[in-house]
């Protein structure tokens, strides 16, 4: 369960999160849409503790992201933007380099490392140095990265942008999957992605949180019943 | 061994050698070495068996290699994006600071063994006063620990890792070449303690010609590791603060 | 928000500086003058009678060290012992807890401080262009005007150091310097005018008279003054009544006595020839005192001789056993004055023999190896070296050359010898019997105390004394002998320090090691040359002698000669061009073993260790990866 409790993070006089409020719960996969600079990777990057909050707090499975951070990360696996990942390392040395960052004893690295080698189809290239890998690869390898101890929540910032069509599926079926039993948060804009795979939106637009709801509702929004003008409809409203 | 901090160690230290950065250090640290220990060092003239050429201007050649080692170790993560990734990690932030750092003087450690064969023949060609050329080589040790615990923090501060390499030079030398005795006359002056003479010291040179000269004393180690405790106390604090 | 975490982070820094300051400060305070000497020889460490003759200072001492700033960029291997002197003096000055303060000027050319450093003494060294004069010598001094001068630290004096240092302090401490009387006989042992020749002081007498009041005597004295407590005694001849009066009532009174006899004083020979060297007839007051004198032999040593060259014709390279070098094993080590000492040099010395008295004390300090032997005094003085081998006698016994008498004595006399004129008014009453112990110390050689046989002084000009670089101990024995007699305690215990660096270069080490290879060839050549160029020598003051009338055959024999010199002197170049031209290569190879080969093949090892390591890696995640 992760609650955010009048989280704010300004950076200079600007707001990139603004008073936001929500509560996720198991079960749930959590689209954050909006526009470019709504927010979204500063939110995440709150919910990660990699920045801290000039107001309010948020709290992972009760425990406080800023008081007690090492904690509130065991239960977290976050992929950031862009996936970053170290390119001189091979795909199994950085996996392995992310399981000893959570202390996962090597039986259960072995058998969660086979498990996702062989879920994310990198079997192949496991002995291979990531800067040698292509962009879906990579991404695979960074989800893999951030699942390999099996977190309940999985944070996930733009995770199918610039992939191909099937990579897209792939990644969409992985966060489907997930989602059953634990937390998927990822960020987007891209409207069918949301209705694919999320069971609910938190629309923030300008730091602020001005939709929380779920998929469908949304698309009633707009008049034709679809996402995207929905979208536009409530971002241009809030101008 | 803590598992976080034995993967982040690992895992800086064999980036020296996978990104190949590693050979070339080494490369040139040697030719400097070696040029500065045979000629500008004296070294046939001298009789050398406190290895004195050698010893003479290693405080120079790694003030301007050791920013090599550690310039990367902050920088590259914060362009490359990866600063993110290892910092919504479980992992406390000194585990992070401590690995690297290790890492880089444990390659500082290697750069010295690739001086020993020169030890090593010297001793075939005159008598060389073996424990005192250990302590000398001690010297260096904790001159290349203390510089990369300045280089540490200063990568931390920078993006570009060059920008980096260019300020740790620059403080690094500065360092050891300024004269910072002001300290000591001023307290002396406040608290009319007898202080004065090298014993007494915040300067760089001072401690390292006690251990060059075999004369090492606990004010040197403590010299040495609290400068290098406090750095990286304050790299630690400069990691929380940048990531703002 | 921002603002305010810059704060902080400064706010921090401040405070980690400030803890940085605290602790070096507190760790420097409780610790900085506790060091563990890690070198072997212990070089930087104080001994115990240089702390005890710190803790004894009383008013504050002044070092000044006058120190060019170039030095190390003209004499690198000058500098290299320059900087230990610097450390070495620093622990002087750490150790007296603010009694010695430590001051290091650089006399820049035309500066005051380099006119003060001349008008101090300094001896100017000039640079490589020989225009600039550098400086690297100290003056010691204190309030009260005690002033020493060490005109240059000369590097060959690296062992002495700490004693040159040490005794000067003592020196400040007690301003008082104690007298001894100098009495010699036929050798031009002090700057007196000697025949037409003006001689300089012996090292010796420079060595003695830095440390001591050293006043010059009469051998004709009829009473040692009462302010002497030590006679030193050169090359005594026949003394006269008179002056054995006195030296049987100074022993009486207690005074001691170091004496240096000699049957066949060499240097006596070399300066007088052979034929007028005296022998000292002072058996009376010897034997009075419990030591009989052969002075009709000679002692020799076959193992502890040195090597010369002997014969005229084909002179060869050989032992000659009456020129020893007393190893540590002969010398008393339970005696404080032979006490640490490691090597003295006797020529031609007599042999002593112990009388055993009632309450007398004798203490045998230098003699020779078990293996000794002796030959007939006038065999060494008139014949050549060869016959004394063929005459030399193997006696295969332990010959003493030099001891210590204690006790008390009763004089020789039954009165005083002046009675009845005009002087025994003057003169302190006649003693019969010993008022306290008195120690006697004779040695039966005189030429261990000329400067070729000790000290290499080449770099001691106008008297001074901190130029005399030693070559063995006998400098050592004798100040040692004095201070022991003169009741020095503290001095006794300072010794030489056994250093490990020695002055040569690496440079010199090779090409030492490449030189034994060529030696025997060298030397050869060398000695071939000088027979030559003797010859050649002769056969022209010959033809010059015979002048016109000179045969066709002796001057083609000359320029044969002349050629044959002109071969050997090309010869011995070529080989000294050789010898060089091999070091350098030598040099050369070092060089690039050690900034190519060495690093290349370490890094080899490192490249395949991590692709033999990081197949192993990959082979081993594979086989992980593919199983069920």
């Amino acid at each position: 369960m992760i609650v955010a409790k009048n989280l704010s993070k300004r950076f200079g006089r600007i707001f990139a999160v603004n008073n936001v409020n929500f509560c996720i719960n198991k079960g749930e996969v959590v689209c954050l849409l909006g526009p470019n600079g709504a927010g979204k990777t500063t939110l995440m990057r709150l919910l990660t503790g990699y920045l801290e909050a000039d107001e309010g707090n948020c709290t992972v499975f009760g425990h406080d992201v800023k008081t007690d951070r090492t904690s509130a990360l065991q239960k977290i696996g976050y992929v950031p933007e862009n996936c970053p990942l170290y390119p001189e390392m091979t795909v199994y040395e950085f996996i392995k380099f992310a399981a000893d960052l959570w202390k996962i004893p090597y039986r259960e690295f072995v058998n969660n490392f086979k498990e996702l080698a062989a879920y994310l189809h990198l079997t192949e290239v496991v002995n291979q140095r990531i800067e040698t890998l292509s962009k879906g690869f990579k991404r695979r390898v960074g989800i893999a990265g951030a699942l390999i101890h099996r977190p309940k929540i999985l944070i996930l910032d733009e995770p199918t942008e610039g992939l191909d069509p099937n990579q897209k599926l792939e990644i969409r079926n992985l966060i489907r999957e997930y989602g059953k039993t634990g937390i998927v948060i990822i960020s987007t804009h891209i409207m069918e992605e949301v209705e694919a795979i999320s069971t609910r939106v938190l629309l923030l637009n300008k730091g602020k949180l001005i939709r929380d709801t779920l998929p469908r509702e949304l698309k009633k929004i707009s008049i034709d019943n679809d996402m995207a003008s929905a979208f536009r409809k409530i971002t241009s409203e809030e101008f | 061994m803590n598992k976080q901090f034995a993967s982040v160690y690992f895992k800086e230290f064999k980036s020296y050698f996978r990104t190949q950065t590693a050979y070339f250090i080494m490369a040139v640290y040697m030719i400097i070495s070696m040029i500065g220990t045979f000629y500008s060092g004296y070294f046939f003239f001298l009789n050398n068996s406190d290895f004195v050429s050698f010893f003479s201007f290693q405080p120079q050649i790694l003030a301007i290699l050791i920013p090599a080692v550690t310039m990367r170790l902050w920088a590259d993560e914060r362009k490359s994006g990866t600063l993110e990734y290892i910092l919504t990690q479980p992992v406390n932030y000194a585990i992070l600071v401590l690995g690297k750092y290790c890492a880089a003087v444990s390659f500082c450690l290697i750069l010295l063994t690739f001086t020993f064969p020169l030890w090593i023949y010297t001793n075939f060609l005159t008598t060389v006063d073996n424990m005192n050329v250990f302590s000398g080589y001690m010297g260096c040790f904790l001159t290349a620990a203390a510089f990369c615990a300045f280089g540490c923090v200063i990568s931390a501060f920078c993006s570009n890792a060059v920008i980096a390499y260019l300020i740790a030079v620059l403080v690094s030398w500065g360092f050891m070449a300024t004269n910072f005795n002001f300290i000591i006359s001023f307290v002396a002056e406040v608290s009319r303690l007898p202080m004065s003479g090298e014993g007494q010291s915040f300067n760089y040179m001072a401690h390292f010609q006690n251990f060059i000269s075999g004369q090492i004393g606990i004010d040197n180690i403590i010299y040495f590791a609290g400068l290098i405790a406090l750095t990286l106390w304050f790299n630690v604090f400069v990691i929380e603060y940048k990531r703002s | 928000m921002k603002n305010n975490k810059f704060y902080v982070l400064i706010l921090f820094m401040a405070m980690l500086l400030l803890s940085f300051v605290c602790l070096n400060l507190g760790s420097s305070l409780f610790w900085g003058n506790n060091k563990a000497d890690f070198t072997s020889d212990g070089r930087y460490t104080l001994s115990e009678a240089s702390e005890e003759i710190i803790q004894d200072i009383k008013e504050p001492i002044f070092i000044k060290i006058y120190m060019s700033s170039s030095l190390s960029e003209e004499y690198p291997q000058y500098a290299d012992y320059a900087r230990f002197v610097l450390r070495f003096l620093n622990k002087y000055q750490k150790a007296s807890a603010g009694k010695i303060s430590l001051e290091i000027k650089n006399p820049e050319p035309y500066s005051a401080i380099e006119k003060e450093a001349q008008a101090a003494g300094i001896k100017p060294i000039l640079d490589g262009n020989g225009q600039i004069n550098l400086y690297f010598g100290a003056e010691i001094s204190n309030d009260a005007g005690d002033k020493y001068t060490i005109p240059n630290f000369v590097s060959e004096r690296r062992s002495s150091l700490e004693k040159d240092i040490s005794r000067i302090i003592y020196r400040i401490n007690n301003p008082q310097r104690q007298k001894i009387g100098l009495v010699y006989e036929n050798l031009p042992i002090t700057d007196k005018s000697y025949g037409t020749r003006k001689t300089s002081d012996w090292a010796f007498v420079k060595l003695l008279s830095n440390n001591y009041n050293l006043v010059e005597m009469s051998s004709r004295t009829p009473q040692i003054p009462l302010d002497i407590n030590v006679l030193v005694i050169v090359n005594p001849q026949k003394p006269s009544d008179v002056f054995t009066y006195a030296l049987d009532q100074f022993v009486l009174r207690g005074g001691s006595i170091l004496m240096f006899l000699d049957p066949y004083s060499e240097k006596e020979g070399q300066l007088k020839g052979t034929a007028n060297i005296s022998e000292p007839e002072i058996d009376t007051l010897l034997q009075n005192w419990g030591i009989s004198y052969g002075k009709n032999r000679l002692a020799g040593d076959v193992d502890l001789s040195e090597m010369t060259l002997i014969g005229d014709k084909n002179t060869q390279l050989k032992n000659y056993y009456l020129w020893m070098n007393i190893s540590k094993d002969f010398l008393n080590k339970d005696n404080p004055i032979t006490e640490g000492l490691s090597k003295l040099s006797l020529k031609t010395a007599g042999i002593l023999t112990p009388i055993p008295y009632e309450d007398v004390e004798i203490t045998p300090l230098i003699t020779t190896s078990p293996k000794g032997g002796s030959v007939e005094a006038h065999i060494a003085k008139f014949s050549d070296k060869t016959n004394v081998l063929t005459l030399y006698n193997q006696d295969n016994v332990q010959h003493t050359l030099a001891l210590q008498v204690t006790g008390k004595f009763s004089s020789v006399f039954n009165n005083n010898i002046l009675e009845n004129t005009p002087y025994a008014e003057k003169m302190l009453p006649y003693i019969a019997f010993s008022a306290h112990p008195s120690t006697i110390v004779v040695v039966a050689d005189t030429d261990m105390l000329a400067d070729e046989n000790w000290a290499d002084t080449e770099q001691s000009e106008n008297n001074e004394y901190y130029g005399i670089v030693p070559q063995n101990d006998n400098g050592n024995f004798i100040l040692r002998a004095v201070d022991y007699l003169t009741g020095n305690k503290t001095l006794l215990k300072l010794y030489d320090k056994k250093s490990l660096v020695s002055e040569n270069g690496i440079g010199e080490h090779i090409y030492g090691k490449i030189f034994a290879r060529y030696a025997q060839e060298y030397n050869q050549t060398q000695q071939d040359l000088t027979t030559t160029e003797k010859q050649l020598d002769l056969l022209s003051r010959n033809i010059e002698a015979v002048g016109q009338g000179v045969s066709m055959k002796a001057l083609e024999y000359q320029e044969k000669l002349r050629q044959e010199v002109n071969q050997k002197q090309n010869k011995i170049k070529e080989l000294d061009y050789k010898i060089k031209k091999e070091q350098e290569e030598n040099i050369n190879k070092i060089i690039l073993m050690n900034t190519i080969v060495f690093p290349l093949l370490l890094i080899l090892a490192i490249l395949l260790f991590r692709l033999f390591f990081s197949r192993i890696q990959q082979r081993k995640i594979s086989e992980l990866v593919n199983e069920r």
